[in-house]
């Protein structure tokens, strides 16, 4: 018998479902597969319908997923029973234990975008033209400017996610820290007046709201800011 | 926009009867894919973990998208949170090997397939999950390669391939232990 010569010469073991497979095959059956689909890609080429003539591999797969579509197709049809019922009762039950965002807290998030904004507004100057001030090269304007837009991000990323405050909490707690303490110290030296540091407020203003919203968020599931993304669940 | 999109932007207003009609013309599909994702015994508290994540995401629905789609990929989602956190509880139970014996029934081979629809369900649960999700979609929802891509977020053909490997696996262990030469005697017009 002819084909048993062929299974010696490509597969000297017994041949099970995936017949010897090689990349010509694999190529065919995903065609062969999408047919019996319906599907039109991947589409049934001319070289992909030679190969079919050819390979008995491929003949048998052909013949097996006719079988196991057949299986499928007569095993999934099932009635259920009608839960919906119970199901609308959970819901219900799951909606009226989640109270709307208090208005207090949407304040909170509302008042870190917009410091968010403030921050952004100021630094553009810096960071695009390069201008961070009389006698400040380009280079630390951009440097600045960079570093400012990092923390009106932040603000930003927490005022849309409030579970996020509490990770950024560390980062602008310092850089905070650092501009209010250096500014008092500049300021007493009469380096600087505090009249030319109040920007720094801003960013005194973003982390204290930070703050709040980092405390809040253990308390209560976040209502979400409406973000123009594809649905998504968390 | 279809009748179940329409239902899903009516139910947004959280009038029980509409939430009611939605979750009617929604559920088989819901159950079905928990309990071939997953397993039929948690297939019952997955449809529930579904619908409740479901009515809380359905503020941010966009009626542009099919209300089908967007579901089973929640569905979907929810199950794959469930996969995970299994493997999480098996890893440790290796470690603490007393734990371990409430899991071994479920792990793959050992269930008996008391019906039809128990061997294949048994079987998919040995695909790998993203063939597993693939089949599931196509040719037990009946869900074009399109809309299932949407649902993995892959492209229509990597569905595709994904269905053509999981029907290799799938006859292969369904063929296991049937002598092959029966089979291809019994099939003289697949010589060549």
């Amino acid at each position: 018998m002819r084909w048993t010569n062929r299974w010696n010469r490509r597969a000297p073991n017994p041949p099970t479902g995936r017949l010897a497979e090689d990349d010509d095959c694999a190529a065919a059956r995903a065609a062969l597969s999408a047919q019996v689909d319906g599907e039109p890609e991947p589409a049934m080429t001319e070289a992909i319908a030679e190969h079919l003539a050819d390979c008995q591999y491929c003949a048998v797969w052909q013949e097996s997923v006719h079988r196991l579509t057949r299986r499928v197709r007569l095993t999934s049809a099932r009635a259920l029973p009608d839960r919906t019922p119970q199901l609308l009762a959970a819901v219900l039950a799951d909606q009226s234990g989640r109270r709307p965002a208090r208005p207090a807290y949407r304040l909170v998030r509302w008042g870190l975008a917009a410091a968010a904004a403030a921050q952004l507004l100021i630094i553009i100057p810096a960071l695009i033209l390069g201008d961070a001030g009389a006698g400040v090269p380009v280079q630390a304007s951009r440097e600045l400017g960079a570093f400012n837009v990092a923390l009106a991000v932040g603000y930003l990323a927490a005022a849309l996610r409030p579970t996020r405050a509490r990770g950024a909490l560390p980062l602008v707690g310092a850089a905070t820290g650092l501009l209010v303490g250096l500014a008092i110290i500049d300021s007493a030296l009469g380096q600087t007046t505090l009249t030319a540091e109040t920007p720094h407020l801003i960013a005194v203003a973003g982390w204290a709201l930070l703050a709040v919203l980092a405390k809040g968020v253990g308390e209560e599931p976040p209502g979400r800011i409406k973000r123009p993304r594809r649905a998504t669940v968390t | 926009m279809d009748e179940l999109t329409r239902l899903a932007v009516q139910a947004r207003r959280g009038e029980p009867s509409v939430m009611a009609s939605f979750i009617r013309a929604t559920q088989s599909e819901v159950y079905s894919l928990c309990a071939y994702l997953v397993d039929k015994d948690s297939a019952e508290d997955l449809a529930q973990e579904t619908y409740l994540r479901i009515f809380r995401a359905l503020p941010s629905f966009r009626r542009e998208s099919s209300a089908r789609t967007w579901l089973l990929s929640i569905t979907r989602r929810v199950c794959m949170d469930e996969l995970r956190r299994r493997v999480r509880r098996r890893r440790r139970e290796t470690l603490v090997p007393e734990f371990s014996a409430e899991f071994g029934t479920e792990l793959p081979g050992s269930p008996a397939a008391d019906d039809d629809q128990a061997e294949i369900r048994e079987l998919l649960t040995q695909l790998p999950e993203d063939q597993r999700s693939a089949f599931v979609l196509t040719q037990i929802l009946g869900l074009s390669y399109a809309d299932a891509g949407d649902i993995c977020q892959c492209p229509p053909g990597t569905i595709g391939s994904r269905v053509a490997r999981a029907r290799s696996d799938l006859i292969q262990a369904l063929e296991r232990g049937t002598p092959r030469r029966t089979e291809m005697e019994a099939r003289p017009d697949a010589m060549d």
